[in-house]
């Protein structure tokens, strides 16, 4: 049985039936930081008529830690881990962006080899990053099953970022001018295995929910916003082209060899949670696609030197840039200002959660108190990336 | 290893002269680099004492007398040669003078002569160039007259300074206008500069989906001095401008809530200003919040809660 355009018109304008009610009064009900949904210490303020949001406001703050502030009195490579921690689940992608910056004011070119392996890691990482919202929405929502074979699959990716950097979590992956050591013995063996058992999985998590009838009536129809009203508001990232608007900083600037990488991007269209969900699940796949390109890459660059010649102290010049990735969860971005002297003047990391946050507002009114767990899940947020 | 605030130029290794480190002092590496041999920090040149000086006492010399002794590094180093420079034609016999007078000795007006050390190096800077014949900054400042302040491009990226009175107008010509079509507010932050005539700038990244095309808007600003903000014509500035009020004290005029985003509501003092200090802690706003009170003299503490 396939779902019909039919079937899902249904479901959304089932969801959009309003009930008469009687002498009601509005609510103000507090999804306070503490809470499981919330993916992070943020307070959500509800008013809710009945169990119909009628506004939101969302307190955020909690996890700031002042990152820019202490980024101003640490020298260059002292900076990279803190960009781990803000971002934590995809702290690979923010390493990345954060040596792609410096050595952007320096000047820097970054040999092939480092080229091939940071792609490799960096679709990992965004695959590690797509199991974990896959898994975290989906027990949100109920379905404890998919959580734990997410996480399963996370388990080998980790293993090899334990392999490489040593860390599971904040990796400190990168280092400005490539990397430090060149790939261990097995890295290849380890990612190929990776690869070759994961479409099955995939294929597992899409036979449990894209056709099953409790995941649609929870995810279709929740959470619309229109083209216009994503641009408007500034999101990027899945739930930008979950709407349709063909926006990847991978094909649109390319950086690292990425213009040699053929992959599609996946769009949606009509907006919504179920449609986030299918463009994530194909990213996934994309990912692994591009995974397998590098590693034939990378087998024709075997002992070529993994880092550029860097100098010993990084003093870049005086100058500004304003470099951006596609991270998992949207376009990252840093600002950083450079006075000459190894202490950066000012780094601004333009977090793709906080903005993609302040869309939960529009995005949530009209639905009930369960649907803002799935579309605070649809946003795919971490805190640590918008406190900071 | 050495305090880590400081700031002088060894953060991760100890420097060493090139050449002459062995390979088995590098202990934190298990493998030797590829591609960076022993010398690959950058050579930059020996602080030699007079470079400058010595120019320019050459440039200077040609109207002088014939009698003047050739100038010498060493002996512009601070030593004075009391016989060659009390030789010189110049007003100075004594030799203790002798030496600073060496590289003025001769000149109508005596220049400053640096003591034993160089003047300090000035920092490269990455290469910005003017773009005044963009069609876009042609097009601003066609339309905008007397707002466009420069415009540059750096790394590749377009740079326009504007004046603060006409953000909004500006911001609203470039998301509606069909040559340009910047209809991606990126980013909103600021800058502050202590040191210069206009310490505060904000900056505006705009990006173009149909067209690719990303642009940076710089905005200087007094201190006090507020801009408008642009949430009317993107609602993504509404958060993005909030927090820049919260970190940096910058008024928008017109924002439908500024109030502080990160920081509590009753927080004093804005953050990424470069006087607030780093190592900052605001024990009175945790006291008052956390209820934390001083224990009172002689307090027990075996640990009876009371």
């Amino acid at each position: 049985m396939s779902i019909t355009e039919k079937d899902i018109l249904k479901i959304a304008e089932a969801r959009t039936r309003i009930e008469p009610m009687f002498d009601t009064q509005e609510m103000t009900l507090n999804m306070g930081p503490q809470h499981p949904s919330t993916h992070g210490v943020l307070r959500v303020v509800l008013k809710l008529d009945g169990e119909t949001v009628i506004d939101l406001d969302c307190d955020i703050g909690y996890l700031h830690r002042g990152v820019e502030k202490i980024a101003e009195n640490r020298t260059y490579p002292m900076i990279a881990p803190y960009h781990d921690r803000t971002d934590y689940i995809a702290a690979v992608s923010n390493g990345l962006c954060w040596v792609e910056t410096v050595e952007k004011v320096m000047g820097l070119e970054v040999p092939k080899r480092a080229q091939y392996i940071r792609i490799i890691l960096t679709e990992l990482n965004r695959i590690t990053s797509h199991l974990l919202w896959l898994g975290t929405h989906c027990i949100d929502l109920g379905a404890f099953t998919i959580f734990l074979y997410a996480f399963r699959e996370r388990e080998e990716i980790l293993k090899i970022f334990e392999n490489y950097f040593g860390a599971r979590l904040t990796t400190h992956a990168f280092r400005i001018g490539g990397f430090w050591w060149d790939t261990y013995p097995g890295f290849e063996e380890q990612v190929k295995f990776f690869c070759d058992y994961f479409p099955e999985k995939i294929k597992e998590y899409e036979i449990i929910l894209n056709e099953n009838r409790i995941w649609l009536q929870r995810t279709v129809g929740i959470g619309l916003i229109s083209p216009e009203d994503a641009v408007d508001i500034g999101l990027t990232g899945p739930p930008l082209r979950g709407s349709g608007v063909n926006y990847d900083i991978r094909k649109a600037m390319p950086y690292e060899a990425y213009e040699e990488m053929d992959f599609i991007v996946p769009l949606g269209k009509a907006g919504d949670t179920y449609d986030r969900f299918l463009v994530r699940m194909e990213e996934m796949k994309q990912s692994r696609n591009i995974v397998l390109q590098a590693l034939d890459k990378l087998k024709e660059t075997e002992g070529q030197p993994v880092i550029a010649k860097v100098p010993k102290v990084i003093k870049p010049p005086i100058g500004e840039v304003y470099h951006s990735i596609e991270g998992p969860k949207g376009e990252l971005g840093i600002f950083l200002v450079s006075d000459g002297t190894n202490k950066p003047s000012r780094m601004r990391i333009r977090p793709p959660s906080f903005i993609n946050l302040q869309a939960l507002r529009q995005m949530c009114i009209g639905h009930l108190v369960a649907d803002v767990v799935a579309i605070i899940g649809t946003l795919d947020i971490v805190l640590g990336e918008i406190d900071r | 290893m050495a305090d880590e605030n400081k700031s002088d130029g060894s953060d991760v290794a100890p420097d060493k002269p090139a050449g002459t480190g062995a390979p088995e002092e590098d202990k934190y590496k298990t493998q030797p680099l590829s591609a960076v041999p022993a010398d690959a920090a950058p050579k930059l040149p020996e602080t030699k004492p007079e470079p400058p000086a010595k120019t320019e006492a050459e440039t200077t010399e040609p109207p002088k007398p014939v009698a003047e002794k050739p100038v010498k590094p060493a002996a512009s180093a601070g030593e004075a040669k009391p016989a060659a420079e009390a030789k010189t034609p110049g007003e100075k016999p004594a030799p203790k003078q002798a030496a600073e007078a060496k590289a003025a000795g001769d000149k109508p007006t005596p220049t400053p002569k640096p003591a034993a050390k160089a003047p300090p190096k000035k920092p490269p800077e990455v290469e910005t160039i003017a773009i005044p014949d963009d069609p876009l900054v042609v097009a601003l400042k066609g339309k905008f007259p007397d707002t466009v302040i420069d415009a540059f491009a750096i790394l590749k990226q377009k740079v326009i300074r504007i004046n603060r009175s006409a953000v909004l107008d500006v911001c609203r010509y470039l998301r509606d206008d069909s040559a340009q079509q910047y209809n991606f507010l990126t980013d909103v932050t600021a800058l502050h500069h202590p040191k210069a005539d206009k310490k505060f700038e904000v900056i505006y990244v705009l990006y173009s989906i149909p067209r690719n095309e990303r642009v940076r808007l710089k905005v200087p600003l007094a201190e006090g001095e507020s801009v408008q903000s642009i949430t009317s014509l993107w609602s993504t500035a509404n958060w993005l401008e909030r927090e820049v009020y919260d970190m940096f004290g910058i008024t928008f005029e017109g924002h439908p809530d500024l109030r502080r985003i990160l920081l509590p509501e009753d927080w004093v003092g804005y953050p990424l200003r470069k006087e607030y200090p780093l190592e900052y802690e605001d024990n009175e706003w945790v006291a008052k919040h956390l209820d934390i009170r001083p224990l009172a003299e002689g307090a027990d503490y075996t640990g009876k809660f009371e």
